[in-house]
């Protein structure tokens, strides 16, 4: 509760800052040392007094999850120094709607009440319509937030209407309420399914998942790049935080009557994600298809639930984040936002620039699950998990498509060390974010624990 | 509570007979109005009968034409504040019976609003440094 106090008094603040030419050059400054203050406190203060349990209950889940989306939001805004240049005036409102978004996406993942979940999806989903059209001057960025917007519209009103079944079956908008009923009632009534079905595809939507990933490609595309990464990283993990904290805290007695739906939407998700990725040759959509292919992985997790599955879903976030960032982070580094950036200009980065170019090939072995990184636990956890619950042919279907994901991330390694078609000038310095998320993917891989002691 | 909930909230498939009534009274309304106008009413074809919009005053120009982006931001922010209003209303009316229970609770009642009162002030003189009722 004060953590989302602050994070969006910070929001307020950074948009007043905007207002006065003096203060905007610093806005990020201020930002980026009141989120790591902001931080600091999640962890130290995870069990304070609470207000209001029953809407939002800040238990070590949330606390955990809080920690890792404003260790993520805060290296994007490192990151996203000189990406919102082009209209100066707008800075502090820019830095502002992203940091509500951060606020709605704590709300997603400590909710303890159905209306507090919707509540903080859409602070989160209207904060990125407009933040995915925030490039005016450019047409498809305005075509990515139109697109966005009408879908994500579209998928709440299945996300409300199942709440409606839910509260029509169960009286109670409450989780454990919700929970209670299951577990007291003999004979559900169809109602009830009905509406656990419709929430899932309103969140199976929001982590684009398959067959609800159309939008993804297209906005990730479009949106400006710092946005992009913002979306690819801090607010999938957080709409997987979300989806596994609603049906790990309402609806894990009745997982027989849902894991079906599930397991086909996860088939889906790996397959189509996977094998399209294939055929892309635009980095940021092999990115997107990346994105909706450990979709699928991460739903792994949710599956598997049933023997608290949290600790996998928590490192297999954090490889993700850590691995997606980092490619964002070269993406944005090589490229702007104007024009499609093709796998083959990557060519030549391991001339011109040997270090970065070693620090992506971390990123993309981690992505692809190479032993030491840490994309190769998240994998096994996850696999494990599932596993051990019975899922045998869906997790042999997830170690089959993860092969298929390691030749178009060694697409992207070939490229970067493959001849230059022109001369290029030697410049050995990387972005400290593509440092930090190198570094986490090697770290996390190598010591596992660090992350795994934390619940 | 759930528990109880849950034994009054069974029901069978025909317990939403009412609905798929009223369904059907819904449709049956709609189309047969406007069919029962189609019959009824007598048709006049003259230009003036035609136009989307007849108050005495010639029509000209087109109604899509781009106008200020001024007019929406004004009418959005009537609309932000008109609903900060109606929020104040019951607030209002509640406020002494809540302040008859004691003194806290109508100071507690008072801080609410005042925080609300205060973010959407804050709202405001956003809107008023950033310009946007400026206009010329």
């Amino acid at each position: 509760m004060n953590i989302l106090i602050l994070v969006s008094v910070l929001g307020v603040i950074s948009l007043f800052a905007g207002l006065s030419e003096s203060l905007r050059q610093h806005t990020r400054t201020i930002i980026v040392a009141g989120l790591i203050a902001i931080t600091g406190l999640t962890m130290f203060t995870w069990n304070a007094k609470q207000f209001f349990p029953e809407m939002l209950n800040f238990d070590k889940y949330a606390a955990v999850f809080t920690t890792v989306i404003l260790v993520i939001s805060t290296l994007i805004f490192v990151l996203s120094k000189d990406q919102f240049n082009h209209d100066e005036i707008h800075k502090g409102d820019y830095y502002g709607i992203m940091l509500f978004t951060v606020a709605g996406a704590i709300m997603m993942v400590s909710f303890s009440n159905l209306t507090m979940l919707f509540l903080g999806i859409e602070t989160l989903s209207v904060s990125l319509y407009t933040l995915a059209g925030s490039r005016k001057d450019l047409l498809k960025s305005s075509e990515a937030a139109f697109k966005y917007f009408l879908l994500g519209a579209f998928a709440t009103g299945f996300l409300l209407f199942g709440i409606a079944f839910i509260y029509g079956a169960t009286g109670t908008f409450s989780v454990s309420g919700i929970s209670d009923y299951v577990h007291n009632t003999p004979q559900l009534p169809a109602i009830f399914y009905g509406g656990v079905i419709l929430i899932m595809i309103g969140l199976l939507f929001k982590v684009s998942a398959a067959p609800f990933h159309f939008w993804a490609p297209d906005v990730y595309e479009g949106s400006p790049n710092i946005i992009t990464s913002f979306m690819a990283t801090a607010v999938k993990v957080t709409a997987f935080a979300a989806f596994y904290r609603l049906f790990s805290g309402a609806f894990v007695d009745v997982n027989e009557k849902w894991d079906n739906a599930l397991i086909i939407a996860i088939a889906l998700t790996l397959l189509i994600g996977n094998f399209t990725a294939l055929a892309q040759t635009g980095l940021k959509r092999l990115l997107a298809y990346s994105g909706i292919a450990n979709a699928g992985y991460m739903l792994l997790a949710v599956l598997a639930l049933k023997n608290d599955a949290s600790n996998a879903l928590l490192y297999y976030s954090i490889s993700y984040a850590a691995a997606s960032l980092g490619a964002f982070a070269v993406l944005i580094s090589v490229s702007d936002d104007e024009k499609t950036f093709e796998i083959s200009s990557l060519k030549g980065m391991s001339k011109s620039n040997p270090l970065q170019a070693v620090l992506f090939t971390i990123i993309m072995l981690s992505m692809a699950g190479i032993p030491p990184m840490a994309g190769f636990f998240g994998k096994y956890m996850v696999l494990s998990a599932a596993i051990k619950e019975g899922y045998l042919a869906i997790s042999l279907l997830a170690i089959l498509t993860s092969l298929v994901g390691i030749y178009y991330y060694f697409k992207v390694i070939a490229a970067v060390y493959s001849a230059p078609d022109t001369e290029v000038q030697t410049e050995n310095k990387a972005n400290i974010v593509v440092f930090i998320c190198a570094g986490i993917s090697l770290v996390i891989g190598a010591y596992p624990d660090l992350i795994l002691n934390l619940f | 509570m759930a528990a109880e909930v849950a034994v009054a909230t069974i029901s069978a498939p025909h317990d939403y007979l009412p609905i798929i009534v009223q369904l059907i009274v819904v449709l049956a309304f709609v189309g047969g109005t406007i069919l029962a106008t189609h019959f009824l009413g007598p048709k006049r074809k003259s230009k003036a009968k035609l136009d989307p919009f007849e108050c005495g005053i010639e029509i000209h120009g087109n109604a899509r034409t781009p106008f200020s982006i001024k007019y929406f931001l004004v009418a959005i922010l009537f609309v932000l504040f008109d609903v900060e209003i109606i929020f104040m209303y019951p607030w209002a009316v509640n406020f002494k019976e809540n302040l008859s229970v004691g003194f806290e609770a109508g100071m507690n009642n008072f801080i609410q609003m005042s925080i609300f009162l205060g973010v959407v002030l804050l709202g405001f003189i956003y809107v008023i440094k950033k310009g946007v009722l400026k206009w010329d």
